[in-house]
C-alpha cells in the first residue's frame, strides 16, 4: 500500500543552495565574522556570546520560573552544556544590580566512575572547578545517591551499593534498556538530592539537540505520554506531594553548536561524561540509532531538529493521569482501553503462546495453567517471580520493558521495594473495607 | 532437529513470528494471526452486524490480506457484514494497470463485487497526465490528495457504511514518526485513532491497526495469496524514505518498537492552547476540509489553469493566488 494514502501533501523545507556569506558580523557590522550559524548569519566573538547570554538568560526569566532567593540545583555532568550553564549562572551572578541572577545555586555533580572509566583525576578537577567559582556545591557517589538516604555524608562506605548498582546493569544485557534504566535512575538521584538539600528548582543542561533526539528515543520506547515531562522547559514533579519541585532546562532553546562556541570563546574545558552508549555503535541501541537518523535528517533537511522540539512543546501530560511510575515517576497508563497497542500486544502474547486452544481458554484461566506449571514445590523462585509480577503492576509501559529483563529484583533501590509493599497492603485493605466505603 | 513448539499444538513449528519471536506451525499462525484481527475488530468496535464495508483494495499484500481475512471472520464469526471492494485507478501505466488484474482475480476468488473509479473519471487528470504536467517532484502530493477524495466518492456511490483500509501497524507507526518530524501536532493525534470518523465522510477503520507488515508477507506467503508486490514506480519520496528505513532499525533492535511507537502515539496529548484546524467543508465541491477550499480542489484547478505549483506549499498561499484569478468556476464532479 502506498503509504502516502492518508496523509497526503508534505512540504519540507529544503537545504537551500549555499549564498555567499558575508564576512563581516551581522550585529556590529565592524567585526570580522568568528561564528557561522545556521549556515548563513555571521557573528563576531563579541557579540556572539553576548547574544547566547541572552538567549540563556531569556529562557530563565520566563514567567519566573525561579524566585528571588530560591535554592537551584544545578547538575553539572561534565558536558560541554553543563560547564557552560555553570559558567552562565556565575556570569550572572556577577553582574550589576539590576541584571543579577537572583536565585541561589547549589552546584550537584554525580560521580558515575563506578559504572564508567574516568580518569582517576577527574573528581579532583571537577571539585577544583567548583572551587574556582567559589559556589556552594556537593559531589555525591552514584551508587550512594541511588540506595542511600544520607547520602550527603561523605564517610559511608558505598562498596555493597556499588556492587548493586553493577549488578542492576551487568543484569541487563540490552544495550537500549541499559541506557534507559540509567536516565532513569540518574532521574531519581537529582530528585531525592534536591529534596535533601532543600532546594525547590532542579536547572539541567540539555540543549535543543539532545532534546530531539531524547524525544524521539522516547517516542520509538513507548515513553510517548512521558515526553512533557523528560524534555520540558518548567516541570513540575507531582509526585512529590510534599513540595513542589520543578525541572528547568534553561539551555534547551541553544544549538550545540552555539554552546560549543560558547565554550570555546570562555575557554571553558569540558570533562569526560559517559553513558553506556559511549563509544558503541550505532545499530546496537535505540538511543544511537535515533541519534544517527536525527542527524543524518539534519544534514539534508536543515529544521528537523527544531521542528521535532517544537512538536514536543505541544505534548502535553495526560491531565487526568492519576498513577505514576514506580520507577521513572512518569506518568502510567491506567484503565486502558481494550481497543489500544497495549492490550493488543498482550492478546499476541496470548494467542502464539495458545494456538488454536487459545479460542477455549479465556486469559484468566490461562494465566493459572502458567502458574500451575511454574510452581516448583516450596523453592523460593516461584515469589521471586510474583514479586516481579505485582511490581509490574506499578510500572509505566516502557520501565515494565526493563524490569522484565533483570532476573533479581533485589539489587532495586529498597525505597520502591518498599513503595510497592506499601502499595500491596493499601490493595489489601481497601479489599476488607470495600463493602463499606459509601 | 524439529524445533520447539510453544503452543505446545504437537507439531513442528516452521516459522518465527516476527512480532512475538514466538515459534508456530503454520496452521497455529493463522490461528493467531485471524484471531488478533478478530480481536481488534470486536474490541475496537469497527463494525456493526448488517454493515456494507468497501475493502479498500489496491492488489497489494495489505489489502489482499485484509479481504482474505475479513471474508473468513465474517463466515466464522457471524459478523454479517456484506463485503464489497472497491478501487481507485490512478492512471499509472505500468503499475496500478498490472495491479488491478490482481484485484480483478481477488473478486472472482473471494466472491465479492468490485467498483472500480479512476482519477480520469473523477477529476479528468491521470496520474500519467499529471506527472508529465508537474514532474516527478510533487506527483505523490496530488496522488495522496486525490485518493482520499476518491476512496469516499467511491464509497458514497456505493452506499456503504464503512471503508476498511490495509493500513497496518509498520505503516501506522512510520506515520506517528513522519508527523513528529512535521510537527503535526493534528495529524500526530489522528493518525493513530483505529476509526476516523469525520462528519459527512464515511468512517474510515483499519482492522490491520496491530498487525505487522512482516506478518502480513508471512501469511500470504503460506496461504499462497495472489498479491501485486511491485513498488508505485513513482517510488515514494525521499524524506518517507528515511522514516522507513528508521523504522526497519528500530524493529530489527527491538521487534516490539513497532507497537512500542504506536503505544507513545495512542498516549501523547495536545496541549490545551495548541490551536487545531477546524474541520469544515470546501466551499467548492462540498467535501470536508479544513480549509475553505479543500487541498483536491485548489490542486485541481491549478491543473485545469496550467498553474501546477498551486497548491504545493503553503495553503495560504494557494488561497490568496486562487482569490486573484477571475472567476474560479465551480467544479463538478
Ligand atoms: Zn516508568
Ligand atoms: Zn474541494
Amino acid at each position: 500500500m502506498c503509504s502516502v494514502n492518508e496523509e497526503g501533501a508534505e512540504v519540507f523545507e529544503v537545504l537551500k543552495p549555499i549564498e555567499p556569506l558575508e564576512l563581516k558580523c551581522r550585529k556590529c557590522l565592524i567585526e570580522d565574522g568568528n561564528v557561522v550559524l545556521q549556515k548563513k548569519f555571521v557573528y563576531c566573538k563579541t557579540c556572539f556570546v553576548p547574544m547566547v547570554t541572552h538567549k540563556f538568560r531569556a529562557t530563565v526569566g520566563k514567567s519566573k520560573l525561579v524566585n528571588r532567593g530560591e535554592r537551584v540545583l544545578v547538575c553539572v555532568s561534565g558536558s560541554q552544556s553543563s560547564v557552560s550553564l555553570l559558567h552562565m549562572i556565575w556570569t550572572g551572578l556577577q553582574q550589576s544590580t539590576y541584571k543579577r541572577l537572583t536565585f541561589e545555586p547549589v552546584v550537584l555533580y554525580i560521580d558515575e566512575s563506578v559504572l564508567h572509566d574516568y580518569p582517576l583525576d577527574q573528581v579532583k578537577k571537577i571539585k577544583e572547578l567548583f572551587e574556582k567559582y567559589g559556589l556552594t556545591y556537593h559531589i555525591v557517589k552514584f551508587s550512594a545517591a541511588v540506595y542511600l538516604d544520607n547520602c550527603l555524608n561523605k564517610d559511608t562506605n558505598v562498596d555493597q551499593y556499588n556492587d548493586k548498582l553493577q549488578n542492576i546493569f551487568n543484569n541487563l544485557s540490552d544495550l537500549t534498556l541499559k541506557e534507559d534504566m540509567l536516565m532513569k535512575l540518574r532521574k531519581r538521584a537529582i530528585t531525592k538530592l534536591a529534596d535533601l538539600l532543600k532546594c525547590t528548582r532542579i536547572m539541567t543542561a540539555e540543549n535543543e539537540h539532545k532534546l530531539s533526539i531524547r524525544l524521539l528515543s522516547n517516542v520509538a520506547l513507548g515513553r510517548g505520554s512521558q515526553i512533557s515531562l523528560d524534555i520540558g522547559l518548567a516541570v513540575n514533579n507531582k509526585n512529590n506531594n510534599n513540595t513542589s519541585l520543578v525541572t528547568i532546562r534553561p539551555m534547551r532553546n541553544l544549538s550545540a553548536k552555539e554552546i560549543s562556541y560558547y565554550a570555546l570563546f570562555n575557554k571553558l574545558d569540558d570533562f569526560m561524561h559517559s553513558n553506556f552508549l559511549t563509544a558503541t555503535s550505532e545499530d546496537e541501541s535505540i538511543q544511537k540509532t535515533t541519534e544517527r537518523f536525527v542527524n543524518d535528517l539534519q544534514v539534508d533537511f536543515p529544521s528537523t531538529v527544531s521542528t521535532i522540539f517544537r512538536t514536543g512543546e505541544k505534548i502535553s501530560e495526560k491531565t487526568s493521569a492519576i498513577a505514576y511510575c514506580l520507577l521513572c515517576q512518569g506518568i502510567m497508563e491506567v484503565n486502558v482501553s481494550p481497543s489500544s497497542a497495549m492490550e493488543a500486544t498482550k492478546y499476541s502474547k496470548y494467542v502464539s503462546l495458545m494456538g488454536v486452544k487459545a479460542l477455549k481458554l479465556s486469559l484468566k484461566e490461562l494465566k493459572n495453567e502458567e502458574t500451575n506449571e511454574k510452581n516448583c514445590n516450596g523453592c523460593k523462585c516461584r515469589n521471586k517471580q510474583d514479586l516481579k509480577e505485582k511490581i509490574i503492576e506499578s510500572l509505566c509501559y516502557a520501565c515494565t520493558h526493563i524490569i522484565q529483563e533483570l532476573e533479581s529484583l533485589d539489587d532495586l533501590p529498597e525505597e520502591i521495594l518498599n513503595k510497592e509493599k506499601e502499595r500491596l497492603q493499601f490493595k489489601k485493605m481497601e479489599e476488607q473495607i470495600k463493602d463499606f466505603l459509601l | 532437529m524439529p524445533v520447539l513448539y510453544s503452543a505446545k499444538c504437537g507439531q513442528n513449528a516452521v516459522l518465527k513470528r516476527p512480532k512475538t519471536g514466538d515459534t508456530l506451525c503454520k496452521e497455529c499462525f493463522y490461528w493467531a494471526f485471524e484471531l488478533e484481527i478478530h480481536s481488534t475488530i470486536t474490541n475496537g468496535n469497527l463494525f456493526k452486524k448488517g454493515d456494507v464495508v468497501a475493502i479498500a483494495a489496491s492488489g497489494g499484500k495489505d489489502s489482499t490480506v485484509l479481504a482474505q481475512v475479513l471474508k473468513t471472520l465474517n463466515e466464522r464469526y457471524n459478523y454479517e457484514l456484506k463485503l464489497v471492494l472497491l478501487s481507485i485507478d490512478e492512471g499509472i501505466t505500468g503499475y496500478r494497470d498490472d495491479s488491478l488484474k490482481t484485484v480483478l482475480e481477488n473478486k472472482d476468488e473471494y466472491q465479492m463485487p468490485l467498483k472500480i473509479l479512476s482519477y480520469q473519471q473523477l477529476y479528468g487528470w491521470s496520474m500519467d497526465k499529471i506527472v508529465a504536467e508537474v514532474g516527478r517532484k510533487n506527483n505523490c502530493t496530488f496522488c495522496g490528495v486525490f485518493r482520499r477524495q476518491a476512496l469516499d466518492r467511491g464509497a458514497m456511490l456505493l452506499n456503504v457504511d464503512c471503508i476498511a483500509t490495509g493500513h497496518n501497524a509498520d505503516d501506522i507507526a512510520e506515520t506517528v514518526l513522519m508527523n513528529i518530524l512535521r510537527g503535526d501536532v493534528a495529524r500526530l493525534q489522528r493518525c493513530v485513532n483505529i476509526i476516523t470518523i469525520t462528519e459527512g465522510t464515511i468512517p474510515r477503520c483499519k482492522p490491520l491497526k496491530y498487525t505487522y507488515e512482516k506478518e502480513i508477507v508471512m501469511y500470504a506467503y503460506f496461504k499462497k495469496l495472489n498479491y501485486f508486490s511491485t513498488e508505485c514506480i513513482f517510488a515514494p519520496n525521499a524524506y518517507r524514505g528515511y522514516a522507513r528505513t528508521f523504522l526497519k532499525d528500530l524493529e530489527r533492535l527491538k521487534p516490539s518498537s513497532i507497537m512500542d511507537i504506536i503505544h507513545s502515539g495512542e498516549t501523547m496529548c495536545i496541549k490545551e492552547n495548541v490551536k487545531l484546524p477546524d474541520i469544515g467543508v470546501c466551499t467548492k465541491c462540498g467535501f470536508v476540509s479544513s480549509q475553505d477550499i479543500c487541498k483536491a480542489c485548489i490542486l485541481l484547478e491549478g491543473l485545469n489553469r496550467g498553474l501546477p505549483k498551486l497548491g504545493i506549499g503553503k495553503s495560504s498561499k494557494a488561497n490568496k493566488a486562487l482569490a486573484a484569478l477571475p472567476n474560479p468556476r465551480l467544479l463538478h464532479f
